[in-house]
């Protein structure tokens, strides 16, 4: 067997079991017409929340709410108790509220990482060119980036990618409505068992 | 002078106004009331109403508002059904509770959650107006000419966590319960109010079911 065989094999397993993704093929755009903007999260109001981790199931209200202060994320069950209370600045998110049981730094960094993945407002991204069309990339922290993938159309955003210069770790799948606007997401974890689902809520008109 | 001492009796009046429920009155010697409507809950056996859920987010200034229907019967039998916006079924049967969603249901029994137990049991004593004699709340009673209001601060560790106060008022007419009101630590307020009560009519025991 050739000597370099083994780590060739050891790498696709890797590849395979850690979802290395295709980031290293973007290459920066010709054309930089495409910036990031309000067309690229979801937009403000109410959502059904469901959450599947491993076996459990959780449903809820998630309100998106635009301030002056920025987005801010509040869940409830169906009922009204109200477990967190998020607010999210461009790149920035803080705890307005958390039920004490619910406050562990894992917990508040999953679920503020993952909302703000879909519904935080964002500095300006890097314009990338890939096989889909065009990805906006904007940095996360020194490890991790936001991969907006809107393919030939700048404002037809399909799904938000978390992940590292070569490995994919979060991938959030948007549905748009008729007129192409994000209504629905979808979020689900590639490293461990985590799915969040975020489905728009038709308000009755007053 | 003059003016501090009347502003100052402004104070203390404002105050003293505060302190009670607009609108009603408390009720120091509250023993006579609390054999009335222990013997005013008994006499409901069932109850058909619709039920309108705003829940108040203090800090953002706004309201959710939710819909549906709710059934009771005696002894602890709850159905609560949310139809709009979204649609949500939560049953009591018992110790049995079924919680049901737009893609999954989920079974428990209370007898395993200390807080589910706690909250079903705070569900069905409200509705039943039973929870006079629950030693996790203290009871403040108040009346005005065609309702009581009972004002309950929970005391017991579970529930402590979560409120820091839940309100119920009461029709005299008929002692069925109008509105619930559950105060938040954080400040926010779920008002559950039902309209087009039936008491006593006939509830079928197949919207129970927890299967």
């Amino acid at each position: 067997m050739a000597r370099w065989t083994i780590p060739f094999l050891a790498l696709i397993s890797l590849c395979t079991a850690t979802s290395c993704s295709s980031y290293r093929a973007l290459k920066p755009a010709t054309s930089t017409t495409c910036t990031l903007s309000d067309v690229h999260r979801l937009p403000q109001g109410q959502y059904v929340m469901q959450i599947d981790i491993f076996n459990k199931h959780i449903s809820g209200l998630m309100l998106f709410k635009e301030t002056p202060t920025g987005t801010r994320a509040v869940f409830t069950n169906e009922m009204g108790f109200k477990f967190f209370d998020f607010e999210f600045g461009k790149d920035s998110a803080r705890t307005v509220f958390i039920l004490p049981r619910m406050n562990k730094k894992l917990i508040v960094q999953t679920f503020q990482n993952d909302l703000g993945m879909v519904a935080a407002p964002r500095k300006q991204a890097d314009v990338l060119q890939g096989k889909e069309g065009t990805v906006l990339r904007s940095k996360l922290n020194e490890k991790d980036f936001l991969y907006h993938y809107t393919g030939a159309d700048c404002n037809a955003l399909t799904r938000i990618e978390r992940g590292g210069k070569a490995k994919r770790k979060v991938v959030a799948t948007i549905e748009r409505d008729a007129q192409g606007k994000p209504f629905n997401a979808t979020i689900k974890h590639k490293l461990f068992n985590f799915k969040i689902k975020l489905t728009k809520v038709e308000e009755e008109a007053n | 002078m003059k003016n501090t001492a009347f502003l100052f009796l402004l104070t203390i009046l404002a105050y003293t106004t505060q302190a009670q429920r607009a609108g009603f009155t408390y009720i120091k010697d509250d023993a006579a009331v609390r054999q009335k409507l222990s013997a005013g809950s008994k006499a409901i056996n069932a109850i058909k109403a619709d039920f309108t859920q705003e829940k108040e987010l203090s800090m953002l200034s706004e309201k959710i508002t939710s819909k549906g229907a709710f059934f009771f019967k005696k002894e602890n039998k709850v159905r609560l059904e949310y139809k709009t916006p979204f649609k949500y079924l939560m049953v009591i049967n018992g110790s049995k509770v079924l919680i049901k969603d737009d893609s999954k249901s989920t079974k428990y029994d209370t007898h395993n959650n200390k807080i589910f137990k706690q909250v079903n049991d705070l569900i069905v004593s409200s509705v039943q107006g039973t929870i006079l004699n629950s030693p996790d709340f203290k009871v403040k009673i108040y009346e005005s000419s065609g309702q009581y209001l009972l004002e309950m601060v929970p005391v017991a560790k579970g529930l402590k966590e979560f409120f820091s106060g839940i309100n119920i008022l009461i029709d005299k007419k008929d002692y069925s319960v109008s509105r619930l009101e559950m105060v938040e630590l954080s400040g926010d307020k779920t008002i559950i109010s039902f309209s087009n009560k039936e008491l006593n009519g006939k509830v079928d025991d197949t919207l129970f079911s927890t299967n």
